[in-house]
């Protein structure tokens, strides 16, 4: 029996369309448990960036808790080769709270890891099917990049050194507030630079220009070169006048040390992908390897296609 | 069509002058009136009339693009919301406040009555201080008089309240102002109309 996927909710078609789209792509489906033991999300919270797990107890009085993230799991657990890279994709629930706390929930998440030796051409074709991703959920889409070693390097460049400094910095530029940054900082930062990159638009082209002329050393000069190489990637696809660069899209140093991203459709009043490249968390584990994947939310998609807008799509 | 969410009373009005300043006038805008949808297609702008907490709620989920809302409000309800501009309107600041005289006890948890029950954990909790907190939703001066709390924290703008109830100000939180915030999605989609607003809007706050 052949059944037509446009009769499908939106969820479940957009699971079959990424699934096959990510299995196009040299990306195997990797299935896993529900549960993790506590300790794995206990030690690398902030990679999370939320302390709110469901625990319970399991066998032999081992604390266990119910998947928060996809990501930790699959870098615990997945074999990957000494030479190459593995490249999984998944389609699992995970339990968080969101980010502001509130009452636990069942998040239906689908995404990518790639995980092992990762090239430049890598890097260009996760962001390449994440733009690819949000255009199959719908055409109306932004796909918003971001550097990670760039920001840092801004933040030292522009004197904020001091860890709580740092954090309260890294607020502003996560809710693009130029006004508070000065008293942010502290007094012996400039933050002149940071200013006037959370006030520009997001257009790549001049955000990418503004980025380099700011730029005083080796850390902002070289994510500049990455940014540009990558943007140049979008060159002849149809998403290229759809990707921005926006440095309010920011996330935990320790982790994330290149390129990030996130997703947005129109129809939808939240962020739906989110991903970038976390070599980070693999250096905390003793591994000397490269990472890269993003996340979907869909489990909401419903309530903002439903079935009868379909056919306007 | 940029969706606006206003607080209900004095910064509304104060915001919606800026605004008609700027040119995104809906004729007169009164709470009033039982209405709570103002529109004007030509001006491109629609405006909601909300309780003063609930502004960084209407934003963050998505129901109106931008608003305006206190530091106060903005912080205590944690939303994942853009922060455009301090509109430098409805000044006051954050405050510890106790009884004339007060000492603290260090053998035993601060009680402290607020509103803002997040402010007053995340401001204590940074200086490794333990305390109860009470939630209350008015008349929190009351608090200490009657000897429900030690302290209180809560907006303080000229003082004359707490003198009369014969209270001071014992520590300063951070001050408080009108924030002009943004639903992160909206900002991407109606990048170029929300960063004309926010401009003007500043043109004529710096006045």
């Amino acid at each position: 029996m052949l059944i037509d996927t446009r009769t499908l909710p939106k969820d479940e078609r957009t699971y079959l369309e990424l699934g096959d789209l990510y299995a196009r792509a040299g990306y195997a489906l990797y299935k896993m448990k529900k549960f993790e033991e506590y300790s794995l999300y206990l030690d690398n919270k902030n990679f999370l960036g939320s302390e709110s797990v469901l625990t319970f107890q399991g066998s032999r009085g081992r604390l266990m808790a119910l998947k928060p993230d996809v990501t930790l799991s699959i870098v615990k657990n997945a074999r990957v080769p000494e030479n190459g890279n593995l490249k999984l994709y998944y389609r699992e629930s995970v339990y968080r709270t969101e980010r502001g706390g509130g009452d636990f929930k069942e998040i239906n998440q689908m995404g990518l890891e790639c995980i092992g030796t990762l090239t430049e051409e890598d890097v260009r074709a996760i962001c390449l099917l994440a733009a690819q991703s949000l255009a199959l959920i719908d055409g109306e889409f932004v796909f918003a990049l971001s550097h990670m070693g760039y920001l840092s390097a801004l933040l030292d460049e522009c004197g904020v050194r001091d860890e709580e400094g740092r954090k309260r910095v890294t607020e502003c530029i996560r809710a693009r507030d130029a006004h508070d940054l000065a008293s942010a900082a502290g007094e012996d930062a400039d933050v002149t630079a940071l200013a006037r990159i959370l006030s520009a638009d997001t257009d790549f082209a001049s955000v990418l220009a503004l980025a380099r002329g700011l730029s005083k050393g080796e850390g902002t000069a070289k994510a500049a070169a990455e940014l540009e190489a990558l943007y140049a990637a979008f060159e002849g696809t149809p998403y290229r006048e759809r990707v921005r660069l926006d440095f309010s899209i920011v996330n935990d140093v320790d982790y994330y040390n290149g390129i990030i991203f996130q997703g947005y459709v129109s129809r939808v009043p939240k962020m739906i992908l989110s991903g970038g490249r976390y070599d980070g968390l693999l250096t905390r584990i003793g591994r000397a390897q490269g990472a890269m994947g993003f996340a979907l939310n869909l489990g909401e998609l419903n309530a903002f296609y439903p079935r009868e807008k379909e056919a306007e799509i | 069509m940029i969706s606006i969410a206003l607080p209900k009373g004095r910064l509304g009005k104060k915001a919606y002058s800026i605004l008609k300043e700027c040119g995104y006038t809906v004729g007169e805008l009164t709470d009033e009136s039982r209405k709570l949808v103002f529109e004007n297609e030509e001006s491109g702008v629609r405006y909601f009339l909300v309780k003063p907490s609930d502004v960084a709620i209407y934003v963050e989920y998505g129901a109106a693009d931008i608003g305006v809302v206190g530091k106060d409000v903005l912080i205590e309800s944690g939303a994942d919301v853009y922060e455009l501009a301090d509109l430098g309107i409805g000044k006051c600041r954050m405050c510890v406040a106790a009884r004339e005289g007060y000492v603290e006890d260090t053998g035993r948890a601060t009680v402290v009555a607020t509103k803002f029950p997040r402010v007053a954990r995340d401001y204590f909790m940074a200086t490794n201080r333990e305390i109860e907190v009470i939630k209350l939703y008015g008349s929190i001066e009351l608090a200490p008089l009657l000897g429900m709390s030690d302290v209180i924290v809560d907006l303080v703008e000229t003082g004359t309240t707490l003198k009369e109830n014969k209270l001071k100000v014992t520590e300063e939180i951070f001050p408080v102002s009108a924030r002009l915030i943004a639903n992160k999605a909206a900002y991407k989609f109606k990048e170029g109309e929300i960063r004309r607003i926010v401009g003007k809007m500043k043109e004529v706050t710096a006045r």
